[in-house]
Parts: structure tokens; C-alpha cells; sequence
């Protein structure tokens, strides 16, 4: 009777076990799948994973579904949660072979190990605006929904497939592929505002797990380090950058719907001051960079240049001269030539 | 010959202003290293998209206006100059784009109608300027790659090696140490 009693109780906690485990995560909403998946995948106060994952990633024709992927790259990432560590080791061929990327919450040291030459950038330099920082989730969900679609399997880890779409036409979707137990993004696809697939990325392996080696994410003695020549001031808000900058920036009329100013920063480079005013939507970012011209330079013209990873630009003087500027953002170049327009 | 010397040269393969020496090191090398052969069949693609492309005559008055400004002292982009490290960053940043990203859009743009205009004596050419400009939207291309890394970690390490790309002729650039060894 007593083990009759005690078969039950095990069977009982059992059935109970597999009710709620595969669950939980799926009983969250798919915001609060999307939030902790972006914690996990980033460096800050909230992360404590640590993984060591291969990962490929792929880019594709932003302006054609026929073309196929135009590049490939592999890459190690290794990540120390509770440090607030990360190492990407890059393995594919071209120019990114043989670098070790090297991240800290301070800085960014991009090493060539063949070379043993680092050069370093702080990791807060583009932070942007407070406000924009505290408010980031609530800014993504203003303009994206979030929708579980279905399950997969990544790298032998069940997933949850969560949807990212724009509530207006024109903007982004992302479709992550979600570790239904740590909550990590292990597979990424990213179309831009025309639908096109732009970029992919997802790991092939995965532990949770790093090796013990602690001088895994410094620099080994001996590596000469160069500061990153350009400096680049916190994000300011807009009334500040003329102070900081030397001249006035020209504020955009019109944004794409939906994009907020997340900061402005002031670039210097040598002789050349630069202030980069960015704008976030709370997944897709857009650049306007504003230069002053050099008297006697020729306005009028403009180039339209592709960016990284599928983002679009768009470069001109402004008639007149005075002003050089460039945009640049994942979105369609309509809603570039729109901002360009309210910039007289 | 390395891949950033034949990278410089493969752009010049067509154009007739190599050395047949010169064009035998490039081959040579471009048929040993596939990134390099990679650059040169999107360049070779590149040229074909601009073949493509209907060539408006320009206004004979508009070319002293354009000599002029070819004649100036060598300026960047704009007609600002520039501090030679971050002029590095954007011959890379520019490489990389026009490598990984697919550089047949210019043709669209309003200001690569494949107009020739001879280079001026000392001074550089109307096609380097171009080229110049063109760099220097590179170059800010690393700067908008920066920002979007911090947008969300869905992207970021796509976008940590986009800038890396970027940063990686600073490396090579020989830019003066400043925070020692490590």
C-alpha cells in the first residue's frame, strides 16, 4: 500500500514535471520571451549566461531574393556573464581573419593576433540618451509585435520561433530563434523594410559553458594598443551639441514614423568635427551625420551608397554649400529621401 | 603582392593604366586567393551595372567649374581635409563595402553619370575626388555600425564586424601608439 502510494506520488510529480518544465517559457508572452532574450544576448547587469558558441553568419543581396548570399563569416563567441566578459574569435577567410574581438564594459579591443596589435574603443562611446536606454523596451513594442510562431531546433536546442514585426509597412522584421530553456538567441533572421532577407546568423554549436583559461579575454603581455583616433563625446542631447560641437546641427523635419532622437554624438578626427545625430525605433537605427563645408566646396550632388549589413545611405552637400550631409539606416531609401528633404 | 596591394590594383585592371608587369602580379595573385577573386568578379560587376548605364553629356559649361575644383589643393570629400589615420579607416571601411555590399547602387546616384574628364596637372583627378567622397560615407558607415550595435543584441555581433571590418586598416596604418603595451 505504501509503495503503491509512493509509485503515485512519483508518477504524480513526474506528470507534473513535464507539464510545467517544456512550458514555462511558452506560458511567458512573447514580449517577455523577446526581453529576456535581448538580456541574454547582450552585455549588462542582467546577464549571466555564459556560452561558448560557433556561429556563421550570412549576408544576402538587401535588394534582391534571387542573389542569394553574398558573404559568409564564422565566428567563435565566447561570453563570461558574470564578468561582463566577451571574446569573438573570427575564422572565416578576408579581411576579418585572425582578428580577435576582445569586450569588457568599458572598452573594445579589436586584436590582429597576427600582427599582435590591438586597437581600442570605449564600449560606452555610442551609448545613447538615457532616457532612450531606460525606455528601449517600451520604444520596441510602441513600433514591433512580438508573436511566438512555432518551435525548432538549433545547434540540438529546442527553440521557440518568435516573430518580430513592424507595426507599420516599410520598417524591419526579424524572425530569433529563442533557447526555450536559456532564453539565448541561437538563430537570427533579418529582412529589411522591403522584406528582403539582408542578414542571418546562427550558431552551429553551443555549450554553456567557458573554458577556465581567465586570460582568455585580456590581452596577451607584449600586444602593443592604439587608441581608436577618433573621439567621440557620450550622446548629448540636441541643445548641447553646438556648445560641444562649433556650429549649430540642422534637426530633420521628418523621420521615418515611429524613430526617436536617442542622442547626439560630435565625432573629431584630426582637423574634422563630425556630429552624428541618431535616431532608434527601438530595433533599426538611423544615422544623419552633419560636417560644415569648407568655403568654395560644390554642393548640389549626391551618392547613394550601400552600408553594412544591409543598411542604405545617402550623401550630399547642401545647395549652397555650408552643410555636408550623410544619412544612413536600415530602412527604405524613400524614407531617406524624405529626411534629406526636410533638411532645408 | 599582398591582398591589400592587388586590392588596390584590381580596380585599375580594365583601365589601361597598369603595367603589364603590374597586371601579370595581379592575375597571378588573384588566381591563387579567393577573397581577391571574389573583389575582382563583383568589381567586374560593378562595371558592368555603370556599362549598363546611359551616360548624359555634361554641359560644356560646367567643366571649367569642375577643373577648378579638381585643381585645388587635395582635400577630402567635401573639401575639408583629413587626419591621415582617419582617412585609412575610410580607404578600408569603403574596400569593405564595396567587397561585401554590392557597389552596383551608384549607378543610381546623380554624381556617377561615368562623365571623363582628364586629371589636371598636379592635382588629383576628378575620379579620386569621387573616390574620396565616396570613402568618407564609408567611413561614417563605421560610424553608424557602432550605433547600431548598441540598438539591440539581436545584431550585434553582425554589427561588431561590420565596424570591425572598418577598423581593421587602422591596424595596418601604423597609427602612432598611444596606450603602450599591454
Amino acid at each position: 500500500m505504501r509503495f503503491r502510494a509512493a509509485r503515485s506520488a512519483v508518477w504524480g510529480g513526474l506528470l507534473l514535471a513535464i507539464a510545467t518544465t517544456p512550458t514555462w517559457a511558452q506560458a511567458r508572452s512573447p514580449l517577455d520571451v523577446l526581453r529576456e532574450a535581448l538580456r541574454s544576448g547582450a552585455l549588462g547587469p542582467a546577464t549571466v549566461l555564459s556560452y561558448t558558441a560557433t556561429c556563421e553568419a550570412e549576408t544576402h543581396d538587401p535588394f534582391s531574393s534571387v542573389t542569394g548570399v553574398t558573404g559568409r563569416t564564422r565566428y567563435v563567441e565566447r561570453v563570461d556573464g558574470p564578468r561582463q566578459r566577451r571574446r569573438i574569435d573570427y575564422q572565416a577567410p578576408g579581411q576579418l581573419l585572425n582578428i580577435v574581438v576582445l569586450e569588457d564594459p568599458t572598452s573594445i579591443y579589436q586584436w590582429d593576433t597576427q600582427r599582435g596589435i590591438a586597437i581600442r574603443q570605449d564600449n560606452n562611446a555610442c551609448a545613447m540618451l538615457p532616457s532612450i536606454e531606460r525606455d528601449r523596451l517600451a520604444i520596441l513594442s510602441e513600433n514591433y509585435t512580438a508573436s511566438i510562431v512555432g518551435k525548432s531546433t538549433v545547434a540540438g536546442r529546442p527553440c521557440l520561433i518568435v516573430e518580430v514585426m513592424p507595426v507599420r509597412q516599410g520598417n524591419p522584421w526579424r524572425r530569433i530563434y529563442v533557447d526555450r530553456d536559456k532564453l539565448l538567441p541561437l538563430r537570427t533572421e533579418n529582412a529589411n523594410g522591403a522584406g528582403f532577407l539582408t542578414h542571418s546568423m546562427a550558431v552551429v554549436d553551443i555549450s554553456y559553458s567557458i573554458p577556465g583559461d581567465p586570460g582568455m579575454f585580456q590581452l596577451p603581455p607584449g600586444t602593443i594598443v592604439r587608441d581608436d583616433p577618433v573621439e567621440r563625446s557620450v550622446a548629448l542631447p540636441m541643445n548641447r551639441l553646438e556648445e560641444k560641437a562649433g556650429f549649430a546641427p540642422i534637426a530633420p523635419g521628418y523621420v521615418p514614423a515611429g524613430y526617436r532622437f536617442a542622442g547626439g554624438q560630435v565625432i573629431r578626427a584630426g582637423d574634422s568635427t563630425v556630429i552624428h545625430l541618431m535616431y532608434f525605433d527601438g530595433m533599426s537605427t538611423v544615422s544623419l551625420f552633419e560636417e560644415l563645408v569648407a568655403p568654395g566646396a560644390r554642393g548640389g550632388g549626391q551618392d547613394w551608397m550601400p552600408g553594412e549589413v544591409g543598411a542604405s545611405g545617402l550623401s550630399w552637400v547642401a545647395p549652397g554649400g555650408a552643410v555636408a550631409f550623410t544619412l544612413i539606416g536600415d530602412v527604405l531609401p524613400q524614407e531617406l529621401e524624405k529626411v534629406k528633404g526636410s533638411l532645408r | 603582392m599582398t591582398c591589400r596591394q592587388a586590392r588596390c590594383l584590381i580596380y585599375e585592371l580594365e583601365d589601361a593604366t597598369l603595367a603589364p608587369a603590374e597586371i601579370a602580379d595581379v592575375r597571378a595573385h588573384v588566381a591563387a586567393c579567393g577573397p581577391c577573386a571574389r573583389d575582382l568578379r563583383q568589381w567586374e560587376r560593378i562595371r558592368e551595372g555603370f556599362a549598363a548605364v546611359s551616360r548624359p553629356t555634361l554641359p560644356r559649361s560646367v567643366v571649367p567649374a569642375v577643373m577648378q575644383e579638381a585643381a585645388k589643393p587635395r582635400r577630402f570629400g567635401y573639401g575639408f581635409t583629413l587626419h591621415p589615420v582617419f582617412r585609412a579607416a575610410v580607404v578600408v571601411g569603403a574596400l569593405a563595402l564595396l567587397a561585401g555590399t554590392g557597389l552596383w547602387m551608384l549607378p543610381r546616384g546623380g554624381d556617377h553619370s561615368g562623365v571623363e574628364i582628364p586629371p589636371p596637372l598636379g592635382g588629383p583627378s576628378v575620379r579620386q575626388l569621387e573616390r574620396d567622397k565616396e570613402l568618407k560615407v564609408a567611413m561614417l558607415g563605421r560610424e553608424h555600425a557602432l550605433f547600431a550595435r548598441g540598438g539591440t543584441a539581436l545584431d550585434r555581433t553582425l554589427w561588431t564586424a561590420a565596424a570591425a571590418e572598418a577598423n581593421v586598416e587602422l591596424l595596418k596604418a601604423g597609427a602612432a601608439p598611444t596606450s603602450g603595451r599591454r
